[in-house]
Parts: structure tokens; C-alpha cells; sequence
């Protein structure tokens, strides 16, 4: 029983070692807000959403090697409002409208913004030109609604052992890039049955059947919040209405 | 229009390999073979793809389409991993059609200096000969304003220059053909210390560290208390400590020449007078750490220094103080402050975008291609070997206890005398005021744009690590400058240079800008403070964790 | 309690009345509603000018000057200003003009456009001219609550009407937090 253990506010969270902050908090049952986390892959800390405080700094927990008897501080006024901006940031940074979006309701970015309580994004929105690609038979791209989680370029390399996804540019210019001479996602060697198709949070890798089928009211996040349901898609295998 | 000769490429200065010429437009692959060949003189393969990519930017004005192509085929990829690259760093375009392209330096300095003018009134003039455009700081405040050409710089200009500049563009005289004097970069060292005064000869320095215990050497740098000359100042010998402790089959050394932070140029003058003392530095690493390969990453801005520094490689090769046991490479950056981050910089050698890894694990024990590697700064190495030559008791004879030696600092701004000034650690700020005959002195940038704003109440404060870390730029404001425009001009630089990684820096950063350049009774203060402290507080890297700051700082100053 | 009444007044700016439609869905609640307060200017009254108000509710973002003006008068005369759904608060469906030229536009609605007749691009000095973008209300005045929805629910109105006769803060739970 001399399992090592580190502190989530004030409960003790039991670990192994190799395991991160991230994966050994939902190993216990408890939740950290995320999006470019996912417990098949890589850890790659971008979306800044599972931030915590550890000796007084702000870490990743995705990225942070549990060790023992640390002490994260996770619910705080502060944190929670960081983690809410953020989520604002991503809002305000593309073109987000939630109204004309197939995703509504199965979204991660906005379920997790029901969830931090955000009504609006306050930084006002840059409207950005983002490409669409509709080159493929299954999988339909709008970049408006990307937020460079890169969990479609781990899944395709990690999962698929696969080359299909990249992220190019740089900052304010950062875009989705499909591995292909034509840079088209219908010249790559994508299918409808690869995990990379079906692992986007938001509505920005859309596949081309199945939208607008769950009723309102009964889609992923309707009742439930994120913080319940965890991070999920209707089609990933593990979605019960 | 004189051009090179297409199937011969000239090896001599004036058109040589990525020499200050112009670049001829057609592609031709067989010419680019030939360019590649001189530039690896071995087979090349992907992780060289963006240093081939470098080079056919300079040698054919932009990366093609066709051009991509062929580079794609020949590393067995696609061409969008190829436009990904060129997408990241500023300096490579897939298509530029006409044939030079000028980058004005746009740091607050040369925005003092009066850029704006001159970058239209040469944009005016040459619009069908060139494309005119702004870069980050090029490492020449103090001879502004300054611009690259094809990559090389033009300094001390001003409107004659710039007309004289346009005729020769819309003469299309070939830029080897433009008189060297515009294209003179100085020194100007107005203090030299000991480092500034010390040139080894390798022909001893070599053999004598070579017959040294490593691990005496580590302890040699430990004990005299070398502190990293690149920003952060951590312990130089534990940083190599580390290195050689971690198990593995070989090990790397890596000299930070990318000197982004603006307003620093003092790696510059080092490698321009004290390369051998640089080089030294960095083969005492690789004897201490057990590496047999160096790597100067030189940032692009520095493209002028790239062929006397490979010649003075050649020379060492030559002498065999390199050879089997330790050779060092030269690898140029694009157009990317954060590949000054170590672990971006890693990326960026290894040929891909420069996105700062995840820390832990550290470089020293997972570095470059994934083995343990020291990345030091040009100025670190150089005080190293002069170490290794003094001797620790020596170093700690100036500085302060908790940092050690002289410190080399980049002058810039509103003085009589801006340049290069080498002081011990612990001088007071107001000192090197004096000295470089700022009389009028409001504001002072220590350590650029990430670094701190001090103003008088500040000046007596001293630069060391433990008070307000150097870094090595000191950019000086009089009473005529606005800090909100010092604010504007520090956020834009932080937004154009985000990796685009992290959300609160890739997104916050285009919204501080955004809204700093509102007018200023417009600007939310209390949303701006927020935003900055959340830029700062959750980004991935450094760079974010800093982009904050110039915000911050304008506001407790004008807005407390 | 005071028993003065509530005086709210409503617009619709670029939006299209849903978020009104949406308010005036409460079935039975509207009875305790009335109770509550009296509407100033508004769609629903038919008053043209606004009068001193507790509370402005304002359906749409601004798509041209005569959006802005308005929207100038709600913030001067309401105590309270509110964003109502999605449009107000980030442009919502209207902002999906903002990839393209307000010219552009123009000209694919009145020249080039499917089934067009006549084809001319309006000049009258009487119409409003249209902004660069589509734009949240909040980049021009201050907002004091956000309502989010497409549209949002009757209750989400119920509550902001009860928050501010009781001069306390809005509680949108987790049902009533949606954008669409
Ligand atoms: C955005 C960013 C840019 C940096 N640029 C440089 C640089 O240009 N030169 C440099 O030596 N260090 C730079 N650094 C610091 C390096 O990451 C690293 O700490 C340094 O090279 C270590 O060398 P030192 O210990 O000798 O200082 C930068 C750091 C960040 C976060
Ligand atoms: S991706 Fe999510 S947040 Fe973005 S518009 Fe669609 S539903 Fe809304
Ligand atoms: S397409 Fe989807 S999964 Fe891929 S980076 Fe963008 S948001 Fe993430
Ligand atoms: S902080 Fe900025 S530069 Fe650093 S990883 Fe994030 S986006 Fe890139
Ligand atoms: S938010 Fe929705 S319902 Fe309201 S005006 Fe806009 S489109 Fe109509």
C-alpha cells in the first residue's frame, strides 16, 4: 500500500510512474477541462486548457510528469477564469457560429465553454479568412472552426500510421495542411474508416454523412456537461444518447 | 541584365554559394543539384531540407512550385510538407516573381529612425523592381536604419542612399555589383573587456584541452560560475554536467547564434572578431560533454556571416584543430525568432517548423535527433574558453557572487554612442548610461522586448542576474518617445513571431495587438492587463510567457 | 419589492426576430410577466422612440450605420443593456458575410446573384450604409448581460428580468447556456 501519491486541491491522486498529471486525475475519476488531450495519443500540450498551479507556477497537465506528494491546485476563482478565457481566445480567433454549425451540441470547445461558464467570447472576434476543402468523398474540411489541436495529425500518424494532417504557417497565419502534392485532403490516403476522421472536437474534420441526425435536446451535450460526458463524439464508439 | 551563368555556378566570392548576389529566376535542377552539392558536399536527405530550401531561395529569388516539387521527390515527401516549411519561416516564399526582395528592420529603434519614410519612398520608386517589405529586428540598431537585400545588409540609411538604392534597382544592376561600402557592418565596440580582448590561438588551445580531464573541466566552468549569456543565465557547468551524465551513443553541441531578442547584435560582433574564441568554447564543450559534432545555428539575419565563418572552418579543418574528433556545421535560420527557444532551434536543425517542444524532457538529456545536447549561447561558449585559458579565479575576479565575469552588452537607441560595451556583472545601469552619452534618458529596455522596462527610478539598479537579468540588449528612450508606441511596437513583434503553437499566445497576441492600436482613450486597460497576465502566465514557451510584458508595463506606468 | 413596473425596451438590429419569436414563446410565464413590466419602445409596441428604460434588449449585431445609431440610443436611455442571442453577441449567421467584401456582396446580392431581375446595387441616400463587417454589439457599447442563443430560451429572459428587479446577477444554468 505504499502506492506514491500526489495532491489535486485536496484530494489524493494515486499514480504510476510515466503517468501525467492529466492521465493519472482521469484514471481516478476526476475531470481536467481539455481538448488537444486525448488518452490514445501523445500528449501535446496547445490547447492550454488543463492548466493547473504547481509551485506557484502555471503547468500543463497533460505534459507534466506526476510525482510524489506534489500539489496542483486545480479549482480556483483564477484558474477556472484563465480556463474560460481561454476557450473566449479560441472563439474569438476563428469563425465560430455555433447557429450554422453541424456540430452544435456534439462540440467540445463549446461544451466546454457551456461548461466554464462563458456567455460570450469578451475579446472581440478577428473574423479570420480560413479555407474550406471539400476535395474528399467523406471527410469535409472548414478551417473556420479549426483550433490546431493537431489530434487529427497524432491520430493519422499515431493510430492510422499515417501521413494525412499537418499544421503549417505560422501564428496569426497558422492553418491545417493536408499532406498531399495538391495540399487536398482527396489526394491523401484518408478513409472514411480511419480514426483520424472521426477524432476532431469541433466541427472543422466533418464527415459528410450523418449530421443534423440527433434531435435537440438529446445530442452529447444537451443535458449533461463536459465535465460528466468527458471528451466524446457521437461517433466514437462510445456515445449512448 | 547580367545574370550568373546558368550550368556553371561561380565559386568565386562574388557569386558563390549563398553570396551576396542576385538571384536568377528560371528553375534549372541541375544548377540546384550543384548549389546543394557545394552547400552539403555529401548526399543530403530530409532533415537538410530546410537548409536546401534556404539555399534555393537565395539562388533562384523563391521556392517554385516545380521547384518544391523536385525537393519533394528527392526526400521522398510531398510538396505539402515542403509549403509547410516555407509558410513557417519569414524569408522563404513559394513565388516571388520579381527578383530581389528588401526587409527593412522594424524594431523600435529603426521605427525611431525614421523607417516608415524611407521603406516608401523606395516602395515608390521600385515597386516593378523589388518587393520592399518590413522584418524583425536584423541585429544593426546601432547603425540604423538598416535592411536586408537578398539577405544581406544595407546599413546607415537615409535618403540619398535610398534613391542611390532605387537607381540600382531599376538599372537592374546585379547586387554583387552594388558598392560593398553600403553593405559595411561595424563593429563598433566602444568598451572591450577581458572577452572583447581575448583571441586564442586553437593551434595551442586546442591540444591543451584535448589533454584535459572532462570532468576538470566541468568543474573548472562550475566553479568559476559561468552563467548563461542567452537570457535565462543558468549554470553553464551543470548544463554540461548533465549532458555528460546522460547515457548515450553520441552527444551534440549546439551554438545559439540565432540572437533574435531585438536590439541585440553583441553575438554579432563576436562572431565577427571572436569566432576563434567561440569555436574554442564550443570544442572545450565537446570535450567536457563527450560530443564529436557542433552546430552553429546562425540565424539568417546573420547570412553575411555565413561564408567567412565556413572559410575560417574550412582554415581549422585545414590545421586539423577540427577533424574526427569534434568537426562543427553551420546551420542557417529563416526568419523565426523563437527558433532562439533551444528546443524550436533543435526542431529547426533537424529541418522542420520551429515549435518549442515539450519540457520535460530537457535537451541535455533528449536534444537533438533525440540525443543528449548542450545548446549555449555564442557569447557563453566564447566566455568558456577564455576560462579554460584564465582560469576560474581569474573570471570571478569581476561580476558579482552570483554572476560572475563581464557581460557584453548591444547599446542601442537615443546616445551619443551606441555599440558594443563589455562590463563586469553588478554595473549599475546609469554607469553604462553615461558611458554610452545618454543625457536625456526616460526609458530603458533591459534584455529586449521580453525583457524588463526600467525608468529612473531604476537606473541605479545593477545589471546581474540577480537583480534584472541583462540578456544583452539595452535600448535607450528620451523624453521625445512614447511609451505606448515602445508598447505597440514590442506586442506587434511578439504576434508576428508566435509559432502559433499555444492558444493564449498564438491568439492573445493578436488581440493585444489588435487592440493596443486603438487610440489610446479607446484602449480597455483593465481587459488589456488581463489578457497580457493570461498570455503570460499560460503559454507554452517563453516566448508567450513573455509576450505579455510590454503591455504590462506600459500599463503600470501610464495606468497604475 | 417595489411594485413600479419594469420598463424594457427591445430591437432587432441584424437579426431575424427569432430571438423576439423566442421571447414571447413563455406560454403561461407571460401572465407573471406582465406583472413585471411595461414595454417602451419596441416591435412589439410599435413605439418608435426610445424613452428612459430599465432595461434594453437587443436582438441582432450591426451590419450598417443606422444599426449603430440605434443601438447609441438603447445604451443611452437602458439602464441595463442586454445582448440577445447569438447575432448580438458575436454576429451570429449575418457574420458570415464578413469573408467577403462589403462590394463583393453587393454585387452577388444585386448583379450576379440566382433569380436576380433588374440587376442594380441600390444608391438611394435614404439606406443605411453597410459597415466593412458584420460586428458584436459590444465592440461599439457596453453590454451589461449576454443572453447566448439561436435563439435563446423564454426562461433565459424570465431570469434576466427577475435578476434585474432583484439587482442581482443573472444565473443562466447549464440549460439555458447555449449557442444555438
Ligand atoms: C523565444 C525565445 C528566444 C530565444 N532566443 C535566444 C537567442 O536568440 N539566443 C540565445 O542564446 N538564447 C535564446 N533564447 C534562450 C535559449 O532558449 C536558451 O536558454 C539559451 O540558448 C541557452 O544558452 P545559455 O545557457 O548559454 O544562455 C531564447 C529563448 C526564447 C524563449
Ligand atoms: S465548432 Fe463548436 S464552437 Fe465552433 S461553431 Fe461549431 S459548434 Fe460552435
Ligand atoms: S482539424 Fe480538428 S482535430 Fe485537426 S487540428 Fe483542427 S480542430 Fe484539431
Ligand atoms: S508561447 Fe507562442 S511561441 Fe511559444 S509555443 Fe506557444 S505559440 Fe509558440
Ligand atoms: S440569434 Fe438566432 S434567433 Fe436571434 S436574431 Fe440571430 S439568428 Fe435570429
Amino acid at each position: 500500500m505504499n502506492e506514491p501519491v500526489f495532491w489535486l486541491d485536496d484530494k489524493a491522486i494515486p499514480f504510476r510512474d510515466g503517468q501525467t498529471v492529466m492521465t493519472a486525475v482521469t484514471a481516478a475519476g476526476h475531470y481536467i477541462p481539455h481538448l488537444c488531450h486525448h488518452p490514445d495519443l501523445t500528449p501535446h500540450g496547445s490547447c492550454r486548457l488543463c492548466i493547473v498551479q504547481i509551485d506557484g507556477r502555471i503547468r500543463a497537465a497533460c505534459t507534466t510528469p506526476a510525482q510524489a506528494n506534489m500539489k496542483v491546485t486545480f479549482d480556483t476563482t483564477l484558474l477556472n477564469q484563465q480556463r474560460r478565457q481561454i476557450v473566449e481566445l479560441l472563439f474569438a480567433e476563428g469563425n465560430h457560429l455555433c447557429p450554422s454549425c453541424e456540430v452544435s451540441g456534439n462540440c467540445q470547445l463549446q461544451a466546454l465553454a457551456y461548461d466554464l461558464g462563458m456567455t460570450h467570447s469578451e475579446f472581440a472576434p478577428l473574423y479570420p479568412q480560413r479555407e474550406t476543402d471539400g476535395s474528399h468523398p467523406d471527410i469535409f474540411v472548414d478551417q473556420d472552426r479549426c483550433i490546431f489541436c493537431e489530434l487529427c495529425t497524432r491520430s493519422a500518424r499515431e493510430l492510422d500510421q499515417k501521413n494525412i494532417f499537418g499544421i503549417s504557417g505560422r501564428g496569426s497565419h497558422t492553418y491545417l495542411l493536408a499532406h498531399s502534392d495538391s495540399g487536398k485532403l482527396g489526394d491523401t490516403a484518408l478513409t472514411e474508416t480511419d480514426r483520424a476522421a472521426h477524432i476532431c472536437p469541433v466541427g472543422c474534420l466533418l464527415p459528410r454523412n450523418g449530421n443534423y441526425q440527433i434531435p435537440i435536446g438529446e445530442r452529447l451535450y444537451d443535458a449533461q456537461p463536459i465535465h460528466i460526458r468527458g471528451n466524446h463524439r457521437p461517433d466514437d464508439g462510445e456515445f449512448t444518447p | 541584365m547580367k545574370r550568373s551563368q546558368p550550368d556553371q555556378p561561380d565559386t568565386s566570392q562574388a557569386t558563390g554559394l549563398l553570396s551576396r548576389c542576385t538571384p536568377r529566376h528560371e528553375w534549372n535542377a541541375d544548377l540546384a543539384s550543384q548549389w546543394l552539392q557545394q552547400r552539403f558536399g555529401r548526399p543530403w536527405k530530409r532533415a537538410d531540407l530546410l537548409q536546401a530550401l534556404i539555399v534555393i531561395q537565395h539562388h533562384f529569388g523563391s521556392v517554385t512550385p516545380v521547384a518544391q516539387q523536385w525537393l519533394a521527390h528527392h526526400c521522398q515527401t510531398d510538396r505539402a510538407e515542403i509549403r509547410a516549411l516555407i509558410h513557417f519561416y519569414h524569408f522563404l516564399e513559394e513565388d516571388d516573381p520579381l527578383p530581389l526582395r528588401i526587409r527593412f528592420a522594424s524594431n523600435i529603434i529603426e521605427q525611431h529612425q525614421g523607417l516608415q519614410a524611407l521603406l516608401e519612398q523606395l516602395q515608390h520608386s521600385v515597386h516593378q523592381h523589388a518587393r520592399v517589405s518590413k522584418t524583425a529586428c536584423i541585429g544593426l540598431s546601432d547603425q540604423g536604419p538598416a535592411a536586408l537585400v537578398n539577405g544581406f545588409p544595407l546599413t546607415h540609411l537615409n535618403a540619398r542612399r535610398i534613391e542611390a538604392i532605387a537607381e540600382k534597382l531599376q538599372q537592374q544592376v546585379p547586387l554583387q555589383e552594388w558598392p560593398a561600402e553600403w553593405f559595411r557592418v561595424e563593429e563598433n565596440v566602444r568598451v572591450a573587456g577581458p572577452l572583447l580582448s581575448f583571441h586564442p590561438d586553437p593551434g595551442n588551445f586546442i591540444p591543451n584541452i584535448r589533454a584535459r580531464d572532462p570532468h576538470a573541466i566541468i568543474n573548472e566552468i562550475k566553479t568559476a560560475g559561468l552563467r548563461g549569456r542567452g537570457g535565462a543565465g543558468f549554470p553553464t557547468g551543470v548544463k554540461w554536467e548533465h549532458c555528460a551524465a546522460t547515457p548515450a551513443p553520441q552527444r551534440y553541441v549546439v551554438c545559439n547564434a540565432d540572437e533574435g531578442e531585438p536590439g541585440t547584435f553583441k553575438d554579432r560582433v563576436l562572431l565577427q572578431r571572436h569566432a576563434d574564441a567561440v569555436f574554442c568554447g564550443m570544442a572545450l564543450c565537446g570535450h567536457a560533454i563527450g560530443a564529436r559534432h557542433g552546430i552553429v545555428y546562425l540565424r539568417g539575419e546573420y547570412l553575411f556571416l555565413f561564408a567567412p565563418l565556413q572559410q575560417r572552418l574550412q582554415h581549422w579543418r585545414t590545421q586539423q584543430w577540427l577533424g574526427d574528433h569534434f568537426d562543427i556545421e553551420i546551420h542557417l535560420g529563416a526568419g523565426a525568432y523563437v527558433c532562439g527557444e533551444e528546443t524550436a532551434l533543435l526542431e529547426s536543425v533537424e529541418g522542420k517548423r520551429g515549435i518549442p517542444r515539450v519540457k520535460p524532457p530537457f535537451p541535455v538529456q533528449h536534444g537533438l535527433f533525440g540525443m543528449p545536447t548542450v545548446v549555449n549561447n555564442v557569447e557563453t561558449f566564447a566566455a568558456a574558453a577564455w576560462i579554460a585559458e584564465q582560469g576560474a579565479d581569474a573570471f570571478r575576479q569581476s561580476g558579482t557572487p552570483q554572476s560572475a565575469g563581464t557581460h557584453v552588452h548591444s547599446v542601442s537607441g537615443d546616445c551619443a554612442k551606441p555599440g558594443i560595451y563589455e562590463l563586469p556583472f553588478g554595473t549599475p545601469l546609469d554607469q553604462l548610461l553615461t558611458l554610452c552619452g545618454a543625457t536625456d534618458c526616460v526609458l530603458v529596455q533591459v534584455g529586449g522586448p521580453s525583457g524588463v522596462m526600467v525608468d529612473s527610478s531604476g537606473f541605479q539598479q545593477p545589471l546581474a542576474h540577480e537583480s534584472m537579468s541583462p540578456g544583452g540588449s539595452i535600448m535607450v528612450f528620451d523624453h521625445s518617445r512614447a511609451h505606448l508606441d515602445i508598447a505597440r511596437n514590442f506586442t506587434a513583434f511578439f504576434k508576428d513571431e508566435s509559432c502559433g503553437f499555444c492558444t493564449p499566445c498564438r491568439a492573445g497576441c493578436q488581440i493585444l495587438q489588435r487592440d493596443l492600436q486603438q487610440p489610446s482613450h479607446r484602449i480597455d486597460t483593465q481587459a488589456l492587463r488581463q489578457l497580457a497576465q493570461l498570455v503570460n502566465d499560460t503559454s507554452h514557451c517563453g516566448l508567450g510567457q513573455t509576450a505579455g510584458r510590454p503591455v504590462l508595463f506600459w500599463l503600470d506606468r501610464e495606468h497604475p | 419589492m417595489s411594485a413600479r413596473k419594469l420598463k424594457v425596451a427591445t430591437c432587432s438590429l441584424a437579426g431575424c426576430f427569432g430571438c423576439h419569436m423566442s421571447f414571447l414563446d413563455m406560454d403561461e410565464q407571460i401572465v407573471d410577466l406582465i406583472e413585471l413590466i411595461e414595454f417602451d419602445r419596441s416591435p412589439l409596441t410599435d413605439i418608435k422612440t426610445i424613452g428612459a428604460c430599465d432595461i434594453g434588449l437587443i436582438e441582432g449585431g450591426l451590419c450598417n450605420d443606422e444599426n449603430v445609431h440605434v443601438l447609441q440610443q438603447f445604451r443611452q436611455h437602458c439602464r441595463i443593456l442586454v445582448a440577445v442571442g447569438a447575432c448580438a453577441i458575436n454576429g451570429g449567421v449575418p457574420a458570415l458575410r464578413n469573408r467577403f467584401t462589403v462590394q463583393e456582396c453587393l454585387e452577388e446580392s444585386y448583379l450576379h446573384g440566382v433569380g436576380v431581375v433588374e440587376a442594380q446595387i441600390p444608391a438611394d441616400p435614404e439606406l443605411p450604409s453597410l459597415l466593412p463587417q458584420v460586428i458584436p454589439i459590444q465592440n461599439v457599447v457596453k453590454v451589461d448581460f449576454f443572453l447566448p442563443g439561436c435563439p435563446p430560451p423564454a426562461t433565459a429572459f424570465v431570469e434576466i428580468i427577475q435578476a434585474v428587479r432583484d439587482n442581482r446577477e443573472p444565473r443562466l444554468d447549464y440549460p439555458m447556456r447555449r449557442f444555438d
